[in-house]
């Protein structure tokens, strides 16, 4: 018998030791009856260090703890943050002087000076910590401290306690904007040396100037927020926040619906239902995103000379015919279930410079087909077969489907090859595909870094100009453009460029501008009216929680 | 026993390093990870550099090198130490394969004697039509099929949440995880239980007058451990290496996840530190379930032969 009692030991045993690592007390954040924001998200952000942010969730996090000079407000116009007014180009000595507030504190309780400005953006160019040096890329000396030819950049300077002066190497129009993003954040030097000497990264325990302090960070599991009590706008008016890990989306939806979360994101597939059962909780913004069929126009020849690529890069009339077959309407309304619209222009609406005028390409399946035939390829005789690439998604999926389909109406064949992200962006960098599905999020919301990004040759392949789109003319006025301060000048010169590209070189095949729609609670007060082209997903990033309340 | 246990020991060392050689070879040949650490549209200058600050500039065998010594680094993509991601995510796992185990050991061992008891009764049918749900329902639909019931419609139980601390979050993830094991032991037990009852000491003990209760409890049952514990053991290594579908859809962050999502993210470390533990895992099961060998079968015996 003593064999079963051994058996019935080790279950006894197995039970014992599952129960015991249960029972540990866990203590609630809050007390009962604190006004607690609750956001799912579905992946522990990479980071809450600024200077190492690039991505959606990592951005929505630090902007709850870190403040800027300059903010863009909900119209996408800069703002004074952390100075008291705009800064004004001095365009001889080519400088802006910031003139800093001087209520601003750190959650660590001490106020902040110029000195702080300097330190954060001097470590924003430490090539070995930092993710984007490129946002002060035109600041004098940027190049020598981010090569270590230097110890300190020449063109930040302290000029008193609450004055702070950035001299730039050339006319920059977007640099007020670059320095919105969070990375440009101000921090306290103390807090990283801290964090250094107790062997942690700055992530792991971050102190910045913004509504909100990091209370706990749970990876995997949750992270917890706690108000900022001296913050200078005030302190918010809810206690905290907690953002828990949920990485099931219906589940988020059903916890959503149970009101355990106040905000959340709309499952594939779900929201035609849920537009007609909660239609009052459905929030919709526009997002700077557009999404594209690209062709592959141009490649370079060992000897560096860029020759078009046959047939899509020589025939215009065959780029022609294949951008008059695509049913955009189909795709944003059964597909996307309205979470699109068709894009008639590169720049999406919403962005400064978006220009209307523009007016793309319609669907006609028979100018398509005529259009073919003109080309040389009646009814697709004679036309090769394209391999057409796309990341594995659902929703792109089925819209790369629906473009087969839409392409083997007139008579162009195409093979759909869908490959894991990283494996698609090698491939579309390293060896074009002749056809892929592809998107860009503004990194910053300028109309510059859409066109200039995407569309001039020095961008080729890798660093934003996928298609290899190629014309010394566009790249002529994206050049004028980089040095024109006066704004509307500067946008003028984009639209012209943006209006060959589209309407003559016929360089992309536009297929829509995403639209953002998430759940937000009736208790939440004060995000709806928030919302901008900048928020994307659920995270709701550019919303200023000083301003939100809970009922 | 000693030296049996110290020559397992050592010839885990050549499985783990062999493991590691794998993982890399696999590793490199899946191409260039930084694509997914610097934003879209970074320059090719960008992405040096990040290849630089990751030591991905440096030279194959010293990179290998590296990860024979057995040292990790830091992740990719979460500033931290691969040893702690996977400690952590191991915590949490550890839980979820003890619960999983215990219900399907005690489950299963019971239905498996209870059909064995009656075979062809109304009762071993029931067994068996339960098993075959249970080793053919993916766990995915079946977790969410028990939240859906028992969370959202009855509301016993809370909606997942990441609380692998609490055991109301735990049932939902520890039945569905225990139910694929359940099935096989259950399986298993009651055909090695039949198998032995035809053996002829069985046969003997109970033209001597034993009742069949006896026999299958008494005499059988300690025969038929041996084989039983080999699955238990396979599959209690199984599930200590993680779940994916479970955790996810439990919102649990355990092993499963954190591999699945360092796979997704070419986060090489966290790959590498995930496969490690998992090579360490069964070389550490098997051990167990050879030493439980030895208790259970008399006959059984390691070292000098």
């Amino acid at each position: 018998m003593n064999r079963i009692a051994i058996i019935l030991v080790v279950l006894v045993a197995a039970a014992a030791l599952f129960f015991v690592t249960t029972l540990g007390n866990t203590k609630d954040d809050f007390e009962a009856g604190a006004k607690v924001f609750r956001i799912p998200l579905d992946n522990d952000p990479k980071t809450l260090d600024p200077i190492k942010v690039t991505d959606v969730d990592s951005d929505g996090m630090c902007q709850k703890l870190y403040n800027t000079l300059i903010r863009l407000d909900k119209d996408l116009r800069p703002q004074p943050e952390l100075c008291t007014e705009m800064p004004v180009w001095d365009a001889t000595e080519k400088s802006f002087t910031f003139k800093l507030r001087t209520d601003v504190r750190f959650h660590n309780g001490r106020p902040m000076t110029a000195r702080d400005v300097k330190y954060s953006w001097e470590r924003l160019l430490d090539a070995n910590e930092s993710a984007r040096p490129v946002i002060l890329k035109s600041v004098v000396g940027a190049q020598e401290l981010l090569e270590r030819k230097a110890e300190k950049c020449a063109g930040l300077e302290i000029v008193d306690e609450h004055t702070f002066k950035v001299r730039l190497l050339k006319e920059d129009p977007i640099f007020l904007i670059q320095i919105s993003m969070v990375n440009a954040a101000v921090i306290p030097e103390e807090a990283v040396l801290e964090a250094q000497a107790a062997h942690k990264t700055f992530s792991a325990q971050p102190v910045g100037t913004g509504p909100f302090k990091l209370s706990r960070w749970d990876y995997g599991r949750r992270i917890v927020l706690r108000r900022h009590e001296t913050y200078f706008k005030g302190a918010p008016k809810i206690d905290g926040m907690i953002c828990e890990l949920v990485p099931e989306p219906q589940t988020r939806l059903e916890k959503f619906m149970k009101g355990e979360f106040h905000v959340s994101d709309i499952p594939f597939g779900r929201l035609k239902v849920l537009e007609q059962e909660h239609p009052e909780l459905i929030q919709t913004n526009s997002s700077l995103r557009t999404n594209y069929l690209g062709l592959l126009l141009n490649r370079k020849t060992d000897d560096g000379t860029i020759v078009p690529v046959e047939p899509l890069g020589t025939n215009l009339k065959l780029r022609q015919a294949i951008n008059h077959a695509v049913n955009r309407q189909y795709i944003c309304e059964t597909i996307l279930e309205g979470q699109g619209i068709p894009a008639q222009s590169v720049l999406p609406p919403g962005l400064a410079g978006h220009d209307p005028e523009i007016k793309g390409w319609s669907y006609d399946v028979e100018k398509a087909k005529a259009l073919l035939a003109e080309a040389g390829y009646p009814e697709g005789k004679g036309l090769k077969e394209f391999d057409f690439y796309y990341r594995k998604d659902p929703d792109i999926e089925q819209t790369a489907l629906a473009i087969q389909n839409n392409l083997g109406a007139i008579g162009v064949k195409v093979n759909l090859r869908s490959l894991e992200w990283n494996a698609f962006l090698e491939k579309v960098y390293k060896d074009p595909p002749e056809m892929f599905f592809l998107g860009w999020v503004a990194d910053y919301p300028d109309a510059e870094n859409f066109i200039d990004w995407l569309f001039h040759t020095s961008q080729w392949g890798e660093p934003g100009n996928e298609t290899r789109y190629h014309n010394p003319e566009v790249d002529k006025l994206l050049e004028e453009a980089r040095t024109t301060m006066d704004s509307n000048a500067r946008l003028k010169l984009l639209n012209r460029a943006e209006k060959i590209i589209v309407e003559q070189d016929v360089g992309w095949v536009l297929l829509y501008w995403k639209v953002n729609k998430i759940l937000l609670s009736k208790s939440a007060k004060g995000v709806a009216e928030q919302l901008c082209p900048l928020d994307v997903g659920h995270g709701l990033n550019h919303v200023d929680f000083s301003k939100v309340d809970l009922e | 026993m000693a030296t049996f246990i110290f020559r397992r020991l050592l010839q885990a060392v050549p499985v783990v390093l062999g493991i590691v050689l794998i993982c890399f070879v696999l590793l490199k040949a899946s191409g260039d990870p930084t694509h997914m650490l610097v934003r879209q549209g970074a320059s090719a200058e960008e992405r040096l550099m990040v290849r630089e600050r990751l030591g991905l500039n440096k030279p194959w065998y010293s990179q290998l090198g590296r990860y024979l010594m057995l040292d990790l680094g830091r992740s990719y993509r979460q500033e931290r130490p691969v040893l702690d991601i996977v400690l952590d995510g191991a915590a949490v796992t550890a839980r979820l394969a003890l619960g999983a185990m215990i219900v399907a050991v005690a489950l299963g061992l019971l239905s498996g004697i209870f059909s064995a008891y009656r075979p062809h009764s109304p009762i071993d049918y029931a067994c068996a039509a339960g098993a075959s749900i249970g080793i053919s329902v993916p766990a995915f639909f079946l977790a969410m099929l028990l939240i859906l019931i028992f969370s959202v419609k009855l509301q016993w139980l809370p909606l997942p949440a990441p609380e692998a601390g609490k055991l109301a979050y735990l049932v939902i993830p520890v039945l569905t995880l225990g139910m694929l094991s359940t099935a096989l032991i259950a399986r298993l037990t009651r055909g090695c239980l039949l198998e032995e009852m035809t053996q002829d000491y069985v046969r003997t003990g109970r033209a001597k007058g034993l009742q069949d209760l006896k026999a299958l409890t008494g005499h059988a049952f300690p025969n038929a451990l041996v084989p039983i514990t080999t699955v238990i053991g396979n599959n209690l290594a199984g599930l200590l290496t993680g779940a994916v579908l479970t955790e996810t859809a439990c919102a649990l962050p355990g092993l499963g996840r954190m591999i699945f999502e360092a796979i997704s993210q070419r986060d090489h470390p966290v790959i590498m530190g995930g496969c490690l533990f998992f090579a360490l895992i069964f070389v550490a099961v098997n051990l167990g379930v050879d030493i439980l060998y030895a208790l259970l079968d008399p006959r059984i015996r390691y070292g000098h032969e």
